[in-house]
């Protein structure tokens, strides 16, 4: 039986005996060596399998957290402002604490295999004649009126949540990964993977982040945010890693020098924790690998 | 994983649940819709 993520990294998370659980199982997903993405590009890449998560998709890790923490707060109703993969989720976790959903769409901006997910279990679909950035400026004020608990990635405790997936990445292959590439669509993933390797404290791996070139009308419906919500934090956390901001089209570097290795990959050693990630940059690399 | 028909069978959730109910970006109309 899948131990739920809340139970993994209880004394990593703000629960108490006191929070309900509310799981599907989510977490804990499988971590694959991609051999041949590896001998094209020249380093040993790793795939973590996220959709493998409960609603097939990394939002399980958060919606857990922000659920759970909701029932224990007493909230009557979840609301969401979503593109897709939230709604699945936040609706299918609400079922599953019995309370309702309420899914808030921007009209025709949501892929259909992930609009029928939160149909299927029940939720209230309300497709908002407007921008996603509009839907949840909605959402967050009937969060404010306190009818109902907003449980998107402002919700903290679904940064909480989804900031396991850096300890999962670490206990799996034994320490930091030289780079992590991430989608960067409101950027809360990255902002919570930020969160998740600094508690670790074995420094942070140089994050890429991919963008859409076109936020707004990308084909990639997961990322089509115009306004990333979380930019600032997500971007720190880039800086700070000395990683970059990357699309198809442009690439805002955000340290000069920041270049993917070209050295072939070596074995998958662990490496001493650094003293700092600026000194461990500057340190040779012995293992290198890249985790998506 | 919970697929249910909600990703293998799509055409089912479509035809026996309540289509999306169209609103304006609003934090009263969506209050009034979700009721």
């Amino acid at each position: 039986m899948a131990i739920p993520l809340i139970e993994r990294y209880r004394d990593r998370l703000p629960v108490t005996a006191a929070t309900p659980v509310v799981s599907l199982g989510e977490g804990s997903t499988p971590l694959l060596r991609a051999p041949r993405l590896s001998a094209r590009l020249g380093v040993d890449v790793w795939l973590k399998l996220e959709s493998m998560n409960p609603t097939a998709s990394f939002k399980d890790r958060g919606m857990t957290m922000a659920v759970s923490k909701a029932v224990e707060e007493g909230a009557q109703a979840v609301i969401c402002a979503s593109t897709g993969n939230t709604a699945a989720s936040a609706a299918t976790y609400a079922a599953r604490a019995g309370v309702p959903a309420v899914i808030l769409q921007p009209a025709g901006a949501v892929a259909l295999g992930k609009l029928v997910q939160a149909r299927a279990v029940g939720a209230r679909v309300l497709e908002v004649l407007g921008t996603f950035d509009q839907a949840l400026e909605a959402a967050r004020e009937l969060a404010d009126r306190g009818t109902h608990a907003l449980v998107n990635s402002l919700n903290p405790y679904r940064l909480q949540g989804q900031k396991t997936g850096a300890f999962e990445l670490a206990e799996e292959l034994g320490g930091v990964p030289d780079y992590l590439c991430l989608p960067y669509g409101g950027g809360g993933n990255t902002r919570a993977f930020g969160i998740g390797w600094d508690e670790w404290g074995q420094g942070l791996p140089r994050v890429l982040a991919g963008e859409a070139t076109e936020r707004p009308t990308t084909l990639a419906s997961a990322i089509r945010i115009a306004d990333p919500v979380h930019r600032p934090y997500a971007e720190d956390v880039v800086n700070r890693s000395g990683g970059e901001v990357v699309s198809s089209r442009t690439t805002r570097s955000s340290r000069r020098g920041a270049t993917w290795p070209s050295t072939r990959a070596s074995s998958a050693s662990r490496r001493a924790p650094p003293a700092s990630p600026r000194s461990r940059r500057s340190a040779p690399r012995r293992a290198r690998r890249a985790s998506a | 994983m919970i697929t249910g028909h909600g990703l293998k069978d799509p055409a089912t959730v479509e035809r026996t649940t309540p289509p999306p109910v169209q609103v304006e970006p609003d934090a009263d109309a969506i209050a009034e819709a979700a009721r």
